[in-house]
């Protein structure tokens, strides 16, 4: 087995480090598909929605000719899937006075509107609870972010754009030309580019028996037009579907990018829309993103977080939409993806078994943070890492400095060390992401990186204690529908697996009578807690976890916060829980299938989060709750839901973590169509 | 009574037919298919022979070595135990398949390349006839290269079904698997184990999968499975020879020059390329004409002649 070599400077083109490895893997012809690189929007530091926001972009370029590595700086851009890309997109901003056209056809609002942002894959739009009375579409504008690129809007950077008029004149088109009838959903959602057989990397969900982002806009604003009307009227829709998890990367890195992308053309279509209706005062927008991944720094240093901190300040300054952002804690809870240990000062050491699978046909990342917040400048990295193949001995420690990199022979595997600010630029924190090629190379022989357990060992090359977390990516398949990704997890003999009772262990374990929740996460590296959603896990938005509607326990895959916010914008825990699943035998809660008019189960905190995000707007329509307003704000009024709601009779009689459900349960979930039997 | 009431007065030889009786003793087709595969399998087996040292088994066709695998130590075995505890990770995706295989696996196989159709009846009874002569060979092989199964390592390995008596090493799955591949190529493309590989032809994939299927169950070794590739080549290129005339080649493997080595696709290529010989070909005439009667059941796309392979 081959070593890592010495550690040495790699100026990047590109700012992630999962770009550069995306890179260095596929290039951009030869990978799964063939790309192109879009700018990342995260660069438009002064964000001004309706404002100049196109001239940072513009000036970046998108020639990867001019940015030679080491001579133009960081190129902050992530690569697109090149049927989807507009190839005009940078020259249809030169001399733009914002992002979208001033002169735009927007759709009309009342006063008494909210609008629903819903940032998901695979939602239905034709479905008849997303649609008013007389047919037309509650949708006010919609973006395909995956669909083929035919000429869209020029200042969408890809996918494509229906209005709601749009939209309406496809459901005619469909409906024998009337809304009111029965609508070919076949053949609309493929002519609204929903649902694409003719490319193997394309979205098909909504023509199977589940879509996952229809269940959570069922959840969210599914109503019926007619005996819900009031509701149908006041509660419009700003909808971004995601392309396929596929465009993602293989660790889900550009989903960072297609996410703020997605939560800036909400914002700005609402502020359009808002001023087309010459409104006064700013109709509330609630945006539900029931997406996530593991890995991240958890904290405003991550792309995604960056961005929901902008927008969350940007609302303050522009008197815009307030920013309320409600995402999912996440189901990696029992996944075995992370670890949070101290190395003592002077040289202590810590070794952690990473467990790699075979016939793995993507690669496999592991994030290492050290939590200490560190001065800026300080470019040498205050813990060693050695990283031990399979079957090979260990190496030993080499120091390495922010922006270095060492690698594994024939390119099958690198680790990046950097020292990453946050938007003030006040600290720094380290983080080292190593990067493993597949072990499986399905054409041409080539032999991946080996299967088998790995060993990371940490070494302390500080004069002070630290404490590191260690986090597995989220792995994502290569096309849709191929098992290919697996992923990877930590292996610790101290890990408890299983209650006694041979019932999978969660956080704690759920008595009648216990004067504390029961602590079984007592292992000494591997850890339940702190599995949060790396999206979630900042105080910018509010993280709903789950559990079981008919005894209260916790959902077991429902993630846990570490117990307290390990920095100023962290969180130690969710904000609170929403159901994710009816009972023991009946896994995940009702909402609206692929299909229009049928009901599907489906379970995870995606769902949970949805049910938060339609109990704030019910609250809002009863006039109990403002999401414009300062007090409360969104968090503080979840986190009074579980005394809000009453506490269900037959729920037991047992003590929760406040690491698994935050400040409570709340016992709610939407009106459904039909019941469980 | 019908005999007497309708053929009346019978007084043989009087009244017999006549009709001539010269048959072709290459001609099988007289013969339901498990009839033929039972006159043309003797004959078949009595072309092999198994020599076995300390050290290796060496299997020949015709006097010519065709397969030499050397045995496994048992700090082989025991420094292969990491991967049954890797790829027991992969259960859960490969159950069913896993079940659907432990009881056969030529549907797999004609899932990928249809002969379960009528039009292909005489390559179905090929590949039978190929699965028959490996698990013969095989059983032989597997006998004087006697190993232990993983479960006697470890009781931590908990194999997803029953483990068979007989030894591990080589797999038997994997000998079936890659000769049944082996004979299919040649039938359809003439190709060799090694060309059908570079190919990218899929049941050669397959016959990797069915292979390490057996790992991820609990019951192999990555080396058993690498062992039964090669001896499964040899098998399937072997019974081309016979029947055809096609050069016969020969595979090697040794489980402990790489104690480490997993069954990779990388590690598949080094195994199945073979060398060939130049042993003179003597066809065994009944299977012959079957042998070629399945090869024109493939429908010619690439010039090929069907009875010989070559390219036009």
């Amino acid at each position: 087995m081959s070593s890592w070599n010495t550690w040495h400077d790699h100026p990047r083109m590109v700012t992630s480090p999962y770009v550069d490895w995306w890179l260095m893997q596929h290039m951009l012809g030869s990978g799964p598909q063939p790309m192109q690189m879009v700018p990342a929007l995260a660069r438009m530091d002064e964000f001004h929605a309706l404002h100049d926001s196109a001239d940072s972009l513009v000036a970046l370029g998108s020639d990867p000719a001019t940015f030679a590595p080491g001579t133009a700086g960081e190129w902050p851009v992530f690569p697109v899937s090149q049927s989807a890309a507009n190839p005009d997109y940078l020259a249809s901003l030169q001399g733009a006075t914002g992002w979208f056209p001033d002169q735009g056809t927007y759709p009309i609002i009342t006063k008494d509107t909210l609008v629903a942002g819903v940032i998901d894959v695979d939602i239905g739009l034709g479905h008849r609870r997303f649609r008013s009375a007389d047919g037309s579409s509650r949708v006010l504008a919609s973006w395909q972010q995956g669909t083929p690129w035919k000429g869209g809007p020029p200042h969408l950077p890809f996918g494509a754009q229906l209005m709601q008029n749009d939209i309406n004149a496809l459901l005619a088109c469909h409906s024998s030309g009337d809304l009111t009838r029965p609508l070919d959903q076949e053949g609309f959602n493929r002519a609204a580019g929903l649902v694409d057989n003719d490319r193997p990397d394309s979205l098909r969900g909504l023509a199977g028996r589940t879509a996952h982002g229809t269940h959570v806009m069922g959840l969210v604003a599914g109503a019926d037009p007619v005996e819900q009307a009031s509701f149908s009227e006041k509660v419009q829709l700003l909808v971004v579907n995601l392309p396929p998890a596929t465009a993602y990367g293989e660790g889900g890195a550009f989903l960072d990018y297609y996410l703020v992308y997605a939560m800036r053309w909400i914002v700005e279509m609402h502020a359009r829309i808002t001023r087309a209706s010459g409104l006064a005062n700013t109709p509330p927008l609630l945006m539900n993103i029931s997406f996530g991944k593991q890995a991240g720094a958890k904290d405003e240093r991550q792309v995604f977080v960056k961005e929901a901190q902008r927008l969350s300040e940007a609302d303050k300054i522009l008197g815009q939409a307030k920013f309320n952002a409600i995402l999912p804690a996440g189901n990696d809870n029992l996944s075995r993806v992370h670890s949070r240990f101290e190395v003592q000062p002077d040289g202590g050491e810590q070794t952690l078994d990473w467990r790699v699978s075979p016939d793995d046909g993507t690669s496999n990342f592991v994030e290492i943070w050290v939590e200490k917040l560190l001065n800026p400048g300080t470019t040498s990295a205050p813990v060693q890492l050695d990283v031990v193949p399979p079957g090979a001995t260990p190496g030993t420690f080499k120091q390495a400095t922010s922006g270095q990199i060492t690698e594994l022979h024939n390119g099958l595997g690198r680790i990046y060390c950097d020292a990453v600010p946050p938007i003030d630029g006040k600290s720094v924190r380290f983080r080292y992401l190593i990067c493993l090629a597949p072990d499986l190379f399905a054409k041409g022989g080539k032999v991946g990186a080996a299967a088998g357990k790995w060993q990371i060992r940490v070494r302390n090359a500080d004069v002070i204690a630290h404490t590191v977390r260690a986090s597995v990516q989220t792995d994502q398949a290569t096309l849709p529908g191929q098992s290919n990704a697996r992923q990877s997890y930590f292996d610790d003999n101290a890990y408890q697996m299983f209650e006694d009772t041979g019932r999978a262990a969660d956080t704690f374990a759920y008595f009648s009578g216990a004067d504390a929740a029961p602590d079984l996460d007592t292992g000494p590296l591997v850890q339940r807690r702190g599995t949060l959603n790396s999206y979630a896990a900042n105080r910018f938005v509010a993280t709903i976890g789950g559990h079981r509607q008919s005894d209260g326990r916790p959902a077991p895959y429902s993630a846990s916060g570490v117990g307290q916010a390990v920095h100023s914008n962290g969180r130690g825990g969710p904000t609170v829980t929403f159901p994710s699943d009816d009972g023991a035998a009946h896994f995940g809660i009702l909402s609206d299938g692929a299909s229009d008019g049928s009901a599907v189960a489906m379970q995870g905190t995606s769902f949970s989060c949805a049910c938060a995000t339609r109990w704030v707007i019910e609250n809002w329509l009863a006039g109990r709750f403002d999401p414009q307003s300062d007090s409360p704000d969104l968090c503080t009024f979840l986190k009074e839901g579980p005394l809000q709601v009453p506490r269900p009779d037959k729920w037991w009689d047992a003590p929760v973590g406040r690491e698994k459900v935050g400040r409570g349960r709340v016992a709610w979930q939407p009106a459904r169509p039909v019941e469980r039997l | 009574m019908i005999q007497e009431s309708l053929a009346g007065y019978w007084d043989p030889p009087t009244g017999n037919n006549s009709f001539d009786w010269d048959p072709d003793p290459d001609d099988l087709d007289y013969l339901p298919s498990n009839r033929r595969i039972e006159v043309v399998l003797a004959q078949i087996l009595s072309r092999f022979t198994i020599e076995s040292d300390a050290a290796s088994v060496t299997v020949k066709c015709d006097g010519t070595k065709i397969c030499t695998i050397q045995k496994p130590t048992l700090p082989t075995l025991n420094t292969q135990m990491k991967w049954l505890r890797a790829y027991a990770d992969l259960r859960e995706d490969r159950s069913t398949e896993i079940l659907v295989q432990s009881e056969e696996i030529m549907s797999p196989f004609s899932s990928v390349r249809p002969f379960d159709l009528p039009k292909r009846h005489v390559t179905a009874e090929m590949l039978t006839l190929t699965q028959e002569v490996a698990i013969l060979i095989e059983q032989q092989v597997k006998h004087l290269c006697r190993s232990p199964r993983p479960v006697e390592f470890s009781d931590r390995v908990m194999p997803m079904l029953d483990t068979p008596p007989h030894s591990t090493y080589p797999s038997g799955h994997s000998t079936e698997s890659f000769a049944i591949a082996s004979a299919l190529s040649m039938l359809e493309y003439g190709e060799t184990p090694g060309e059908s590989l570079s190919a990218d032809r899929p049941i050669f994939h397959l016959a990797q999968r069915i292979a390490v299927n057996r790992t991820v169950a609990g019951l192999h070794y990555p080396v058993d499975s690498a062992a039964g590739a090669a001896l499964g080549c040899s098998v399937g290129s072997a019974l081309a020879f016979i029947a055809s005339g096609t050069p016969l080649r020969s595979f090697s493997f040794d489980p402990n020059a790489n104690p480490e080595a997993d069954f990779t696709r990388a590690a598949l290529e080094t195994v199945i390329k073979g060398k060939s010989s130049s042993k003179t070909p003597a066809p065994l005439g009944i299977l012959q004409k079957r042998w070629v009667k399945a090869r024109g059941e493939w429908l010619r796309r690439d010039g090929r002649d069907p009875d010989t392979g070559a390219g036009v």
